[in-house]
């Protein structure tokens, strides 16, 4: 066998050998990369997640209770009206502090609202205008 | 029903839970409760006002001379003052969290060296105005005011109206909860 072709085969060969590992290297590393960035990805979602979760329990918890408190509160107004317990001056701030709670719940509830624009992606202008208007 | 801790501790903080349709009751129940102990009681109200509160408390024959209170919701209801009240303090708005703190470590500097309680009323109105992360916060500046001073205190809260998580981190700075609707009734006769 010749051997200056030989070694010349050998040398085609190392050449093919180091192409190809840098190739795997590149390969590598891209991979890396996205895999990285799908696990930040993945943790930006599960973060968002997280939070927008937090806030739902956040405004149940200030929407649903002090409603039933606000209901509590009227039932305690009629009554006093019905048994002629109070006297219209007493009566009248009860009702102001029931208004004032209602525009705070009112409130909360536009908060709320935002919340859910922020998070939702996809809604039109009109949509968001009307949740939060 | 009356109050279940018949041998309360002075020290001793509590969280009390109750149906929302019991809660102006328990509050009534609590103050004549220590009243007969010899306490003086510091009320902080967010939900009922002072003109209310009085009223109430003098229809059941409870004695107004050592009851003082923080009124968070009159002055923000009306909106304007009320006139002035020797045993009562008007908060300008419920949110105000600053300003019901100065009013509260006052109202207790004035009490110290007596035997002294303090009575929330009630954790959920005020949620209607602080997020429950300042809530939390709050609660936790009054306890530590509390247990500087060996004084007393019971916040009453609305059952199954606080999210678990709040409800677990009250529970850390109360020594006891009581859940009102859970203690047996005494059968009467």
């Amino acid at each position: 066998m010749d051997t200056g072709a030989t070694t010349e085969t050998v040398r085609d060969l190392e050449s093919l050998v180091a192409s190809l590992t840098e190739l795997i290297e590149v390969q590598e590393k891209v991979v890396s990369e996205q895999s990285e960035r799908l696990k930040q990805n993945e943790e930006a979602l599960r973060e968002s997640n997280d939070r927008f979760l937090v806030f739902i329990k956040e405004a149940a918890m200030r929407l649903k209770n002090p409603l039933e408190v606000v209901e509590e509160n009227l039932a305690i107004v009629v009554n006093d009206i019905e048994h002629s317990d109070s006297e219209p001056k007493t009566v009248s701030l009860q009702l102001r502090i029931q208004i004032k709670n209602l525009e705070q719940i009112r409130k909360n509830i536009i908060e709320l609202n935002q919340a859910i624009v922020d998070h939702s992606g996809e809604m039109s202008e009109a949509s968001k205008q009307f949740l939060t208007g | 029903m009356a109050f279940p801790i018949t041998d309360i501790r002075e020290d001793e903080i509590y969280l009390i839970m109750a149906l929302a349709a019991d809660i102006r009751n328990e509050n009534m129940e609590l103050i004549k409760m220590l009243l007969a102990k010899d306490y003086y009681v510091l009320v902080i109200t967010t939900n009922q006002p002072y003109d209310v509160l009085k009223k109430n408390y003098e229809k059941r024959g409870i004695a107004m001379e050592k009851v003082f209170i923080v009124d968070t919701i009159t002055k923000y209801a009306l909106g304007h003052d009320h006139e002035p009240v020797k045993n009562c303090r008007f908060i300008n708005n419920p949110a105000d969290m600053t300003s019901i703190g100065i009013a509260v470590t006052e109202s207790l500097s004035v009490l110290k060296g007596k035997k002294v309680s303090m009575l929330f009323d009630s954790v959920n109105s005020m949620l209607i105005y602080i997020s429950s992360q300042n809530i939390t916060k709050f609660i936790h500046f009054i306890t530590n005011k509390l247990r500087l001073l060996n004084f007393s205190g019971m916040f009453l809260a609305v059952e199954k109206g606080l999210d678990p998580d709040v409800l677990t981190q009250l529970t850390t700075f109360v020594d006891e909860v009581v859940d009102i609707d859970k203690i047996p009734q005494k059968e009467s006769g």
